[in-house]
Parts: C-alpha cells; sequence; structure tokens
C-alpha cells in the first residue's frame, strides 16, 4: 500500500478512536454560565481565606421549572467550590463555559490576582470570560430571576456585551484585565453592575490599582472616560450646557460619534512630565431644543465650540478623580514609559508619586457631521 | 540512479524539523531571556546557525556529495568511529521520542487531560515508522505535503489584530531580563536545531543542483515564522504578561473566537503534530542511516523496531513535565556539539584525506 494512504488510514482511525475516551455527555453535564465571588466576612476570610461561590446553570431538563440552576457555598478557592457545588447538583459540573465571572465589591478592593491567577492556570478557561464586578455583593445581583428577561446569566452576559460595543463600558476579558495588571504603565478597569429597585443594570465603570478595586466612575461620565481611552466609533452622548435667553439647560444630542485619540508625552530638561490628550470627535446633531439655527454654518461652529468646552470640563474632572485616586485607567504610563529610559522608569514610583503629580491638558476638536432631515 | 531531493524540498524538510514545540513557549522565552525586544535577539541565533549550515556546505562542496561516512571511514579505522556512531544513534533516536513525548504532554494540558498517554507516542511512532520505511525521497514530499497542511495557521495571526498593540513593545530594548543568558540561549537555540542532520542528506542531494538556497530559504522561513510569532506575542501581551504565560503561543489562539468555534487552541495544537512526525521521523532516520553503518546485516525494518522500543523504553519514567525539559536540555547541549563537532571532524578528515593524496601523487 502507498505510505500515503497508510497514513490517511492512521488519521482517520485515530480520529474515531478519540471518542472513545474522556467522553462528555451533554445532558449529564452542567455548565456553568457564570459565576459568582464574594467576600463575606473580611475576617473570616483573612484567617480561613472563605469566599462565598455562587453558580448559575442553565437548566435543560424540561421537567424542572426555573430557567437556571443557582447554587452557592463557602470555599476557600474556586476549585474547591467545585467539589461542594457537586454535591448540590445531578450533573457533573464543568466550568469550560463559564461567559462571566461576577466578583463581588469587597473582594475586588482586596485585590483579585490570587483568584485571577486560578482562572489563567486552568486551561479550561477561556481568555474571553468577562470580568465584572458587581456593586454589592455579586450573589445578590446573581440571585434575582425575572420572568420578563432571558435567565440572568444570559441576561447579565449580553448586557455587558451591548454595552461595551456602544462604548459606554470597558472591555475586561480575563486577558486584557490580566495584562493591565501585570503592565506598570496602565491599571485594569472593568464594568460595574448592580441590582436596585429591582432592575439588575450596569453602573459605570470600576477603577483598579493593579488588581485593587479603588474607585467608580458614575455612568454618566463613562462616556468621557471613552473620548479619552482611545479611537471608537459608535454610540451617543446627551450634553446639556446654558444659553442666552433660556431658562432652563438646553439638551444636544450628539450622536453617531467617531472619536480619535493622540497621546503627547513631553519631559522637560527639569524633568517634569506634560501629558497633552488630544480627542477628535466628529458626529451628528439629531437633537437640539436651543435658539440656534443647526442649518448656519456658523451657528454649527458655535455649538461645536460649545461640545468641546463641555467635553473638556468633564475630562478634566475624570482625570482629576483618576489622578487623586492613583489610578492610571487610561494607561498613560505607557506612552511616558516611552519615552523615558528604561532605568529612569524603574527607579521612579510611577504609579503613587509621579502621575498623581503630572500635568494633563486635554484638547477636544469637535465636528458636526451633519443635522438630519430637517433645516 | 535513485531519485534526488529537489532543494525546496530540502528547504521545507528543514522548516519543518526546525518549527515545532518550541515555536509556543519561544516568546515567553525571548522576553525572559534578552528582556523587551528580545526577540531582535532571535537573528543572532540565526546567523550562528547559519555559519553552522556553511560548515556543512563547505563539507558538501569538498566531499562532492559523497556520505559523510564514507569521508570517515576512508582516514579513521571502524573501530576508533564505532563509540562515535553509538553516540549519535543514542543521541537522535532519544531526541525523536523525547520530543514526541513532550507535544502529547502539552497536547494533555487541553486535550485528554486523563488519558494515558501512551497510545498518542504509540501512534507518532507508528506514523515515523512508517514514514522511514519509505526513505528519504518519499519523506521529503510527505514533509512538504504537512507543510502545506499547517502553515495556513499563520494568518490566523489577522484575527489578533484589533487587540494588537504596537505600546506594548515599550521602546526599551534586551531590559529586564529574568533567566540566566546562557540557558535561555541555549533552550532558544534547540529551536533552531534540525540543520546539523542535513550532513547525512548531503549523498542524496543533486550536486548540480541549488541545494543549499534550498536550505537557507528554509532557514530563513523559520526565523520570519519565529519573528512573526514574536511580534504577534509581544504587541498582544504586556511584558509582564508575556513572562506569565508558559505558552503564550498556546494562548494566543485560545483569543482568537469564531462564530462557528471557540477555543481553536484545542483545534491548531493537534495540527502541529504534522511538524512533530517530521522532525521525529528525520531523527529515526538519522539514526537509522547510522546503525545501518554500525549493523549493516541487519534489516533495516528491525533496526528501526529495535531503536523506538529501547527509547522508548529507555525514556519510560520521563513523563512529567519537568523532567521532559530537563532531558530536552541536556540533549540540547549534546545536540549543538554534535551540530558543530560532526562537520568540523568531516572537514577535518578530508583535509587529512588530501594530504595524503598529494603525498601519494609525489
Amino acid at each position: 500500500m502507498h505510505v500515503f494512504v497508510k497514513i490517511v488510514a492512521v488519521i482517520f482511525f485515530v480520529t474515531l478512536i478519540t471518542g472513545c475516551t474522556d467522553k462528555r455527555i451533554i445532558e449529564e453535564i452542567a455548565f456553568i454560565n457564570l459565576m459568582g465571588l464574594d467576600l463575606v466576612n473580611k475576617e473570616d476570610y483573612e484567617k480561613n481565606r472563605h469566599l462565598l461561590v455562587t453558580a448559575s446553570i442553565p437548566q435543560i431538563d424540561p421537567a424542572a421549572e426555573a430557567k437556571r440552576e443557582l447554587i452557592f457555598t463557602n470555599a476557600k478557592s474556586d476549585k474547591e467550590a467545585m467539589l461542594n457545588l457537586s454535591r448540590k447538583t445531578n450533573r457533573t459540573i464543568v466550568s469550560g463555559k463559564i461567559k462571566v465571572i461576577l466578583f463581588g465589591l469587597d473582594l475586588a478592593k482586596n485585590g483579585l490576582n490570587e483568584n485571577l491567577d486560578t482562572f489563567e492556570r486552568d486551561p479550561i478557561f477561556g481568555r474571553q470570560v468577562k470580568i465584572v464586578i458587581a456593586n454589592g455583593l455579586a450573589h445578590d445581583v446573581m440571585k434575582p430571576e425575572f420572568a420578563e428577561k432571558p435567565r440572568p446569566s444570559t441576561y447579565i452576559d449580553k448586557l455587558i456585551e451591548k454595552e461595551t460595543k456602544m462604548n459606554s463600558i470597558p472591555e475586561a476579558l480575563l486577558f486584557q484585565f490580566q495584562r493591565d495588571v501585570a503592565d506598570d504603565g496602565k491599571d485594569p478597569a472593568a464594568p460595574m453592575i448592580t441590582y436596585a429597585d429591582n432592575e439588575v443594570k450596569i453602573d459605570g465603570i470600576a477603577l483598579f490599582q493593579n488588581d485593587k478595586y479603588i474607585t467608580k466612575l458614575e455612568p454618566d461620565m463613562s462616556r468621557y472616560f471613552f473620548f479619552l481611552n482611545g479611537d471608537f466609533s459608535a454610540g451617543a452622548i446627551n450634553l446639556s450646557f446654558e444659553e442666552k435667553g433660556k431658562e432652563s439647560p438646553v439638551q444636544f444630542m450628539y450622536s453617531a460619534l467617531k472619536n480619535s485619540r493622540d497621546i503627547q508625552v513631553k519631559v522637560n530638561k527639569q524633568e517634569e512630565i506634560d501629558v497633552t490628550l488630544t480627542v477628535n470627535i466628529v458626529g451628528s446633531a439629531l437633537e437640539y431644543n436651543g435658539n440656534m439655527d443647526l442649518g448656519k454654518a456658523e451657528d454649527q461652529l458655535y455649538l461645536e465650540k460649545k461640545i468641546e468646552e463641555n467635553i473638556e470640563k468633564k475630562s478634566i474632572e475624570i482625570i482629576k478623580t483618576l489622578q487623586t485616586n492613583k489610578v492610571d485607567s487610561l494607561g498613560l504610563g505607557r506612552y511616558v514609559r516611552n519615552k523615558l529610559a528604561y532605568e529612569k522608569w524603574k527607579s521612579m514610583d510611577w504609579q503613587n508619586e509621579v502621575y498623581p503629580n503630572i500635568n494633563i491638558h486635554v484638547e477636544v476638536d469637535a465636528k458636526i457631521k451633519d443635522y438630519g432631515l430637517r433645516t | 540512479m535513485k531519485e534526488k531531493i529537489h532543494p525546496f524540498h530540502l528547504g521545507i524538510i528543514l522548516y519543518m524539523n526546525q518549527v515545532g514545540i518550541g515555536l509556543f513557549t519561544m516568546p515567553r522565552l525571548v522576553a525572559e531571556t534578552y528582556g523587551t525586544n528580545g526577540w531582535i535577539a532571535l537573528l543572532g541565533h540565526y546567523f550562528i546557525a547559519a555559519i553552522n549550515i556553511l560548515l556543512i556546505y563547505l563539507v558538501f562542496k569538498w566531499s562532492k556529495g559523497q556520505s559523510i561516512f564514507e569521508s570517515l571511514e576512508k582516514v579513521i579505522p571502524k573501530f576508533l568511529l564505532f563509540p562515535i556512531y553509538l553516540f549519535l544513534i543514542a543521541q537522535w533516536s532519544f531526541l525523536g521520542v523525547i520530543l514526541a513525548r513532550y507535544y502529547v504532554q502539552i497536547l494533555q494540558i487541553n486535550n485528554f487531560q486523563t488519558t494515558n498517554a501512551y497510545p498518542f507516542i504509540i501512534i507518532i511512532l507508528i506514523l515515523t515508522f512508517l514514514l522511514v520505511m519509505k526513505g528519504i525521497y518519499n519523506i521529503s514530499k510527505v514533509t512538504t505535503l504537512l507543510f502545506f497542511f499547517v502553515i495556513w495557521i499563520v494568518f490566523l495571526g489577522f484575527w489578533l489584530i484589533p487587540v494588537w498593540d504596537a505600546i506594548n513593545f515599550t521602546t526599551f530594548i534586551f531590559k529586564g531580563s529574568s533567566e540566566n543568558l546562557i540557558e535561555g540561549s541555549i533552550n532558544l537555540y534547540s529551536s533552531f536545531l534540525g540543520y546539523e542532520l542535513i550532513l547525512l542528506f548531503l549523498p542524496y542531494l543533486d550536486t548540480k543542483r541549488k541545494n543549499f538556497t534550498g536550505v537557507f530559504f528554509g532557514h530563513s522561513l523559520t526565523l520570519l515564522i519565529y519573528i512573526y510569532t514574536c511580534i504577534m506575542c509581544f504587541g498582544f501581551y504586556s511584558f509582564g504578561q508575556l513572562l506569565e504565560t508558559l505558552y503564550p503561543t498556546l494562548v494566543l489562539f485560545e483569543f482568537i473566537e469564531f462564530n462557528f468555534i471557540e477555543r481553536i487552541d484545542a483545534l491548531v495544537f493537534p495540527f502541529f503534530l504534522s511538524n512533530i512526525i517530521v522532525t521525529t521521523t528525520i531523527y529515526f532516520w538519522s539514526a537509522l542511516e547510522v546503525s545501518s553503518r554500525v549493523l549493516p546485516m541487519i534489516k533495516t525494518k528491525w533496526l528501526l523496531i529495535f531503536l523506538m522500543v529501547v527509547a522508548t523504553l529507555a525514556t519510560l519514567k520521563v513523563d512529567i513535565i519537568r523532567a521532559i525539559e530537563a532531558w530536552i536540555y541536556k540533549l540540547t547541549i549534546l545536540e549543538i556539539s554534535v551540530a558543530f563537532g560532526l562537520p568540523l571532524l568531516v572537514l577535518l578528515v578530508l583535509f587529512v584525506g588530501k594530504i595524503k593524496n598529494k603525498k601519494g601523487t609525489i
């Protein structure tokens, strides 16, 4: 027989016999979709490393009424939790389909490195797992089930996915989060969700210093964060500003945004660091209830100026928050690092001493691309 | 007359022999050994290997395509050569088996975690056996086929462009290394090894063709793939993260997701079986070539089975990643010595032979 035929035969045979070992039957497996990790009692955590681990598993048995199985346990790690959880369900628990890992606020404040380490080490977890911070206990966010919404795990996953696409929360996949933790010139940021008023909703951006949660940005500020964070296209922003002859602030809807950001770092002879963020935005004016005429070029220029002022003001507010909290979520350190010699960069304490005191300027250039279908 | 290996096939054999599991750890290894932008140092490795290949080219030129064994045996008595032959047989058989084991070990991190490793190793050895028995000309053809079977994986890198960021490279060159320079360089150099076996291909090359253009093509293709992989990883990971990731290239594939398939890393790694089969095949073929010199009366089929069984049994206890890596490190040091020592020895012998001939004519 020709050698090639033999090789094909062996490969074919090998492919077939792979089904004979390490079998997994889908009906007998409980795929965890969403996992929550909480620190309930700080003293207990410090002494025994006890975490509250909650797992949400889709229910596929037609006899069951609920759409999912919610099981939880106290354990020292997510691996021990798996063993404990296994005693609470009739199916074999697997964690390979986890889409979202939800960390409680207290655990996030305590630092996530220890927990993320096991997720990174275990090959069963994909790097595309989303890291989300719950404002409160992750368990509380996972517990409610809404009749009119899909099962909570799917709901949270899709909610995060959609909002990320719209650029109102940062994408924090396990891989990206770890990349920023390991980078000495950038700190991670993650989406935050909360359960309040009988709803599970986005609650802004959680800002970290290394792996520890420090503070958050409110949802209405997140859009401005994105102008500073990088290039994007998609999303809208509602601006309100004072105008002569109008008693209440004027509303202006700036949508179909296209943003490009540039960072310039200057280091002078006294080794003072000066960072300028240039933000170029192009968008459509779709709602405006002020006195200007959107059809006139000079009025458009006036409005563009207003937009620029508005965004600059809010941006500086954000940068102040970041600097006072010593969180470099925009990754300015990476740009500063590129301007310095290695020894200089390594000898300075960027996060705690340098970053809070550098000069950061924001220059916004906004353009109204079009103004809808009305004159 | 026997069919000769085409220079293009020769290049592909070299490429397939060089590129293997090393590709999966390389970005971390260069970062550990040389620090930031350490991938630039791969050029140094490339040139050292290129000088070594030039030595082999000289052997080819001087001996006019004669087998190195014939050259050696003309000058050195056979009983003195026997220990060298035995060493080479052991070295190459062990390398063949250990590399297959290393591949299976890493494969099992992701797939078939609890299955016994032996079925996989035995399958690799069976495929190797079938290939080796068909001779080098057929091996070269099959290798070319297997090359096209895996090379498409390179294009998967394009899916990483959205998350790839040049800022992760940093502007620092060779800063922040954490590994021993010598140990790291040796480990990295193992990813370029494989070219030394071209010494055994010499009698199968057509002296009229530009064989070494093919060899340098293969060698350069290897470098190109290595640098491409490193550039992908250095832009994908932050430097600190790269140092923490054991198999950066493997994790890179973890990140690629299609609508119809997730976790293609579990799919991509098995494709590299092609590279492993070629590597194991070439090493066993080489060991067999030497064995036929020592025991010309025994059928090659039985010799090969004997080599495979002995090498597998001898490495029976080498079944954890730590032990395998320690073996590979030691075998790499020996192999580097072979890569430089053997062509130098042959050159010396050819030189002595020439002088003898001259004296004879006077």
